[in-house]
């Protein structure tokens, strides 16, 4: 039976780590953390694998236990006060901002900015490719519930893009 | 470019940034869940003391210091002593007074040095112990600490320096350590990058290890590796 259970296990991180990364990075931002968490809720899997309703489809189940785990930790708030007697790797540094700008796309930063009804919605439909109902399906609302964030979430994207740009315009004018 | 495409855009860039290293991924989640089952593990209740440095001080006078110099400015003191690194440790023989391998250094120390065989998925680039120069008493004898550094091929480094006190008085009533005599607390900075692991051991002749483990690495590589140096001989 163990053996059983490993193979399956083995299957589905073949199948599954990237997407379940990404649906990790959402929530972390830090791709080193995700896979942790990643690996975490395969842990939890491989212990609690009788509970898998449906065998077949075990996708939306182990995205359930990845965002779990990362709420969870994301709630371990002493680790922000340990962290918080160190000023300088809160405050970043020019050379990181211009790093940051110029490693990453803009769009996908405002999208996980964004509150976590919009984001996660936007994150699986456009990042991840998922269908509205998959999408109603994984995070327990309806698919017209899915429509009307999606469509909420496109009009504070296009707000928050047409922000960022002014504030871009802006400086650039000052600066020339 | 409307909105749609510039989703469309971003979901390109970033699909190609994040990429796992499967092999390793694999391999370390298979290794965990082996630890899980082999019920002769010391069990070091990780979740549970991650995250209590803050509340804990640690005691630790001859603690301090050592790494400081070999890391050169690139560690900061913590509010309750603990130390973390800035950016990926670096190796300075600057500060070495005298250097010894590590039979020699088994020989001459009066702590106990623990060496895993092998890590998996990292390499050992230095090994080393070695009396410093800057401490106040100088020894001519003995080892101030040893000191391992490994590299994997993400780039990443880590430092592990192992070094002892005999005072256990202090360590009896301020240090929570467990049913098998381990303390232990892993502190990340802000941005969950740089790490510092702590590990303090109760040997079974009384004295006090520290470990002491800095870097860049993830979570669970740090504790793989802690685990790893508390399951490591000692001769």
């Amino acid at each position: 039976m163990k053996q059983v259970i490993e193979q399956r296990l083995k299957y589905w991180v073949v199948l599954y780590t990237e997407r379940l990364v990404r649906v990790a990075y959402m929530y972390v931002k830090d791709q080193s953390t995700a896979e942790d968490r990643v690996q975490d809720a395969f842990i939890k899997a491989y212990h609690s694998m009788e509970k898998l309703k449906d065998p077949e489809n075990p996708f939306p189940w182990l995205y359930r236990i990845v965002v779990n785990e990362c709420k969870t930790y994301q709630k371990r708030s002493l680790r922000e006060t340990v962290t918080s007697f160190l000023p300088e790797k809160i405050a970043k540094s020019a050379e990181n901002m211009y790093l940051d700008k110029n490693n990453r796309s803009d769009i996908y930063n405002i999208v996980l900015s964004l509150p976590e009804k919009y984001k996660v919605p936007i994150v699986l439909y456009y990042f991840q490719d998922l269908q509205v109902q998959e999408i109603a399906d994984l995070i327990g609302i309806t698919r017209a519930s899915v429509k009307i964030r999606l469509h909420r979430a496109r009009g504070r994207l296009q707000k928050l893009l047409k922000e960022e740009h002014q504030i871009e315009f802006r400086r650039e004018a000052s600066e020339s | 470019m409307n909105l749609e495409e510039k989703l469309q855009r971003a979901k390109q860039f970033e699909h190609h940034k994040i990429q796992v290293d499967m092999d390793k991924f694999e391999a370390r989640l298979f290794q965990r869940l082996a630890q899980e089952d082999n019920p002769k593990r010391k069990s070091l209740k990780w979740k549970a003391v991650s995250f209590v440095a803050a509340v804990i001080v640690i005691p630790s006078a001859a603690y301090a210091g050592n790494m400081l110099d070999v890391h050169k400015d690139m560690v900061h003191h913590m509010q309750d002593g603990t130390k973390m690194p800035q950016n990926s440790p670096k190796f300075s023989n600057d500060k070495v007074q005298k250097a010894y391998s590590l039979s020699e250094a088994r020989a001459a120390s009066e702590f106990l040095i623990r060496e895993p065989e092998t890590i998996g998925g990292w390499k050992h680039d230095v090994s080393q112990g070695m009396i410093l120069k800057h401490l106040e008493n100088s020894k001519t004898s003995g080892v101030d600490q040893y000191m391992d550094v490994y590299s994997n091929s993400k780039g990443q480094q880590i430092s592990v320096t192992q070094s002892g006190n005999f005072d256990t008085g202090q360590y009896e009533t301020e240090t929570k350590f467990d049913e098998n005599g381990i303390y232990s607390s892993l502190i990340a900075d802000k941005e969950g990058k740089m790490k510092t692991l702590m590990i303090i051991i109760k040997e079974k002749n009384n004295t006090i290890t520290y470990l002491q483990i800095m870097g860049d690495a993830s979570e669970a590589d740090f504790l793989y590796i802690g685990e790893a140096y508390i399951q490591a001989p000692t001769n």
